[in-house]
């Protein structure tokens, strides 16, 4: 399982759900980092000979709080909570950073906005709709500069599950088997003082454990599903993962590559811009490449997606990070 | 499966900390961890945190603060919560980075300051449902009461029994360095003591402490036999109840712990936990829990746990001591009492408890619990690797 008390609004967030997630009588682990830790857990579980079929839930009721509050509390009660930081306002400071160190602009990263929120048209399980063209998403309300509404995650109600199976078992239990060729996370400083805030070299360091344990390089990847926080914060993803050098990634998008018919087609499913069960939402990335591998995306399916990674995030700043790489 | 060892063990003293935060304890139990294990911060594979519901110290992910003085950053690291059970599950986690093949080396740690939280039982009773429970006044203390009563009324048990839990508790925490209460009390000074919650009594009950542990995990290289600190995991058993008390078959018997337990011996292959473990340390917020966890984890038949009190078999120099430490008892931080349960059960392994050492352990058994008495996880260590 992996869910956050604070958000649930429950001091222990597991307690009312581990029955309802199957956990009823049987080994029960709860992450409080994000879903694909959880899916981390499972497999570690299944490595280690303790299960062979692992059930991993993650969910978040943002909408019992206000997640402006709710994120200020993940700032030390000493330092940084008394400056008024959330997580909105703490992605600007990242997306500040990284536009003006490599001169990206409203325009460059309006094209990331539009992408997400055109394919979301395509998946029913969006939550946010806004109208993908330049116009809206550059008049969106400003939050905290330079980001606007369209620029930056939402927060949603949802609940994601994966069924892990060992080898042997899975290919007894089904014909369409997604497998998982590696994974890797790691973390970041804590304090935005300690870090370039335009890397983020957490995740550089997960990616290169997933591809070592792979054997797969960036250039075999067809589709990526990714937890950036803001489209800014998808350009730094991108440069992380290997997709491309430090402050490119803008090329890259401006060229067409990360849309849904493109080489690399990112996000296909719209991504956490329209719809974000916070905890979740990393391990909806991982069920959502599991689709694509397996064919089975329906309207956002990528032609001939084999291989895909996805990503997670937890922490302020994005300072946690976990990268799963799958295929069919 | 690949054989996991304890190599190195780290606690803080228990007890009101007011000259250190909840960094800096993590700090001062990870340090004495790495320097039992001689090992450096660098040969640390990846961190497992075992943190208490966020609630209690009012922050939204210490885990993230504290990934410093973890030894945690650029590493692999995640945090486990379950309550109460948090440091065994964290531990049961770091075993599977190890015995995955994955990692040699994993740090697990736990830390909890206690008194950040004004009014502990007012926040254990937002644990409970806010529609079907949290009205009826339930928090830690009068959950375990309702059990108690039960055990009483079902099964005979008295509160002099239950008396004769915390006398043993106290003795045996004269000779804990780390624990937080070092008092000698009687069975009449118990009985005598104020009522929380009946038939809990003050004396029933543990205190409010800050502290933090942890341990170092390994496999390969770095455990080798015949190091002096060298405690082999060879069994875990871990499982959930419902959320809801009313949906228990009995309160006062942790079905889901005997389920945990029954995992633990096939895991360890043992066959009869009575004669084949020397000691167990069992986690006991309230005299009543331990009773509840000698039955669970299968010392004594159902109910008969107050008759094994009276023989004396749990004494120090009893049959199967337990709680040498004096337990929750006498040293409650929290969130990390599970993970100081299997600190403790290493250190007799490893022979290390000076004054509270039992002799010849090979076996030994660490017990806990969580959430509303819903999870319950058994761990066994011993001198001997078990598989093969």
């Amino acid at each position: 399982m992996a869910a956050q008390d604070v958000v649930d609004g429950r001091s222990l967030a597991d307690q009312l759900s581990v029955s309802a997630a199957g956990g009823y009588r049987k080994k029960a682990v709860r992450v409080c980092n994000d879903g694909a830790y959880g899916l981390v857990v499972g497999c570690l579980e299944i490595l280690s000979g303790q299960s062979d079929i692992v059930l991993v839930t993650a969910w978040s009721k943002c909408s019992e709080g206000n997640m402006n509050i709710v994120t200020n509390l993940q700032f030390d009660p000493f330092y940084l909570r008394p400056v008024g930081f959330n997580e909105i306002n703490s992605l600007a400071l990242q997306a500040a950073r990284y536009a003006e160190k490599y001169g990206v602009t409203d325009y460059d990263a309006a094209r990331i906005s539009i992408r997400n929120f055109s394919n979301g048209q395509l998946n029913p399980h969006a939550q946010r709709k806004i109208e993908p063209n330049e116009e809206t998403i550059l008049k969106a309300k400003v939050l905290s500069s330079p980001l606007k509404e369209s620029d930056v995650c939402t927060y949603t109600d949802g609940a994601c599950s994966i069924l892990l199976a060992s080898d042997q078992t899975a290919s007894k239990l089904t014909d369409q088997v997604v497998r998982i060729y590696g994974f890797g996370w790691s973390t970041d400083s804590y304090y935005p003082g300690d870090r370039d805030l335009s890397e983020i070299p957490s995740l550089q360091r997960a990616a290169s454990q997933a591809y070592k344990a792979s054997g797969l390089a960036p250039a075999k990847i067809d589709v990526i599903e990714n937890c950036g926080r803001s489209n800014y914060h998808e350009m730094m993803l991108l440069e992380e993962l290997g997709f491309c050098e430090k402050g490119r990634a803008n090329d890259l998008i401006s060229k067409g590559t990360t849309s849904l018919d493109g080489r690399l087609p990112t996000n296909p499913s719209g991504g956490i811009m329209v719809s974000n069960p916070y905890v979740a939402s990393g391990l909806v990335r991982t069920a959502e490449i599991a689709l694509q591998v397996s064919g089975s995306a329906e309207e956002r399916q990528v032609n001939g997606a084999k291989i895909g990674l996805a990503h997670g995030t937890s922490g302020p700043f994005m300072q946690s990070n976990c990268v799963v790489i799958m295929g069919a | 499966m690949r054989n996991v060892a304890v190599i190195g063990t780290g606690q803080t003293r228990y007890g009101r900390r007011r000259d250190v935060d909840l960094a800096e304890m993590v700090l001062e139990a990870v340090r004495s961890a790495l320097k039992e294990a001689n090992i450096s911060r660098t040969e640390v594979g990846a961190v497992i945190l075992g943190f208490p519901p966020d609630a209690f110290e009012g922050f939204n992910g210490q885990e993230n603060w504290c990934a410093g003085v973890a030894a945690a950053i650029n590493k692999p690291y995640m945090r486990i919560n379950t309550g109460g059970s948090s440091g065994s599950t964290a531990f049961t986690v770091g075993y599977n980075h190890v015995a995955s093949g994955l990692f040699d080396c994993v740090l697990v740690v736990c830390a909890h300051r206690v008194s950040d939280t004004p009014a502990t039982q007012y926040l254990f009773n937002t644990i409970f449902d806010p529609i079907y429970e949290r009205q009826f006044a339930l928090n830690t203390i009068s959950m375990w009461a309702l059990a108690a009563q039960q055990h009483m009324a079902n099964y005979g048990t008295t509160e002099e029994q239950m008396a004769q839990v915390s006398v043993s508790c106290h003795e045996n925490a004269l000779n804990n360095p780390y624990a937080h209460i070092r008092k000698k009390v009687t069975v009449d000074e118990v009985m005598k003591s104020k009522v929380l919650s009946w038939p809990l009594k003050l004396l029933d009950s543990c205190p409010r402490s800050d502290g933090a542990s942890a341990v170092v995990l390994a496999s390969g290289d770095k455990a080798r036999s015949g190091s002096d600190n060298l405690a082999w995991i060879c069994g875990f058993g871990s499982s959930s109840d419902g959320y809801f008390l009313g949906d228990r078959e009995e309160i006062c018997y942790r079905q889901h712990l005997a389920i945990a337990a029954r995992a633990a011996y096939k895991m360890a292959k043992i066959e009869n936990p009575k004669k084949e473990i020397q000691v167990a340390e069992l986690a006991n917020p309230f005299t009543i829990a331990e009773l509840m966890a000698i039955e669970a984890v299968g010392f004594c038949k159902k109910g008969q746990s107050g008759k094994f009190i009276d023989e004396g078999i749990a004494l120090l120099r009893g049959e199967l001591p337990i709680n040498p430490s004096g337990s929750t008892l006498c040293s409650n931080p929290i969130g990390v009492g599970a993970l100081t349960r299997i600190v403790e059960a290493a250190m007799q392994v490893m022979g290390k408890c000076d004054r509270r050492q039992v002799a010849n352990v090979e076996t030994a058994l660490a017990e806990t619990s969580g959430g509303a008495i819903q999870f319950g996880t058994v761990a066994i260590l011993g001198k001997e690797k078990r598989f093969h």
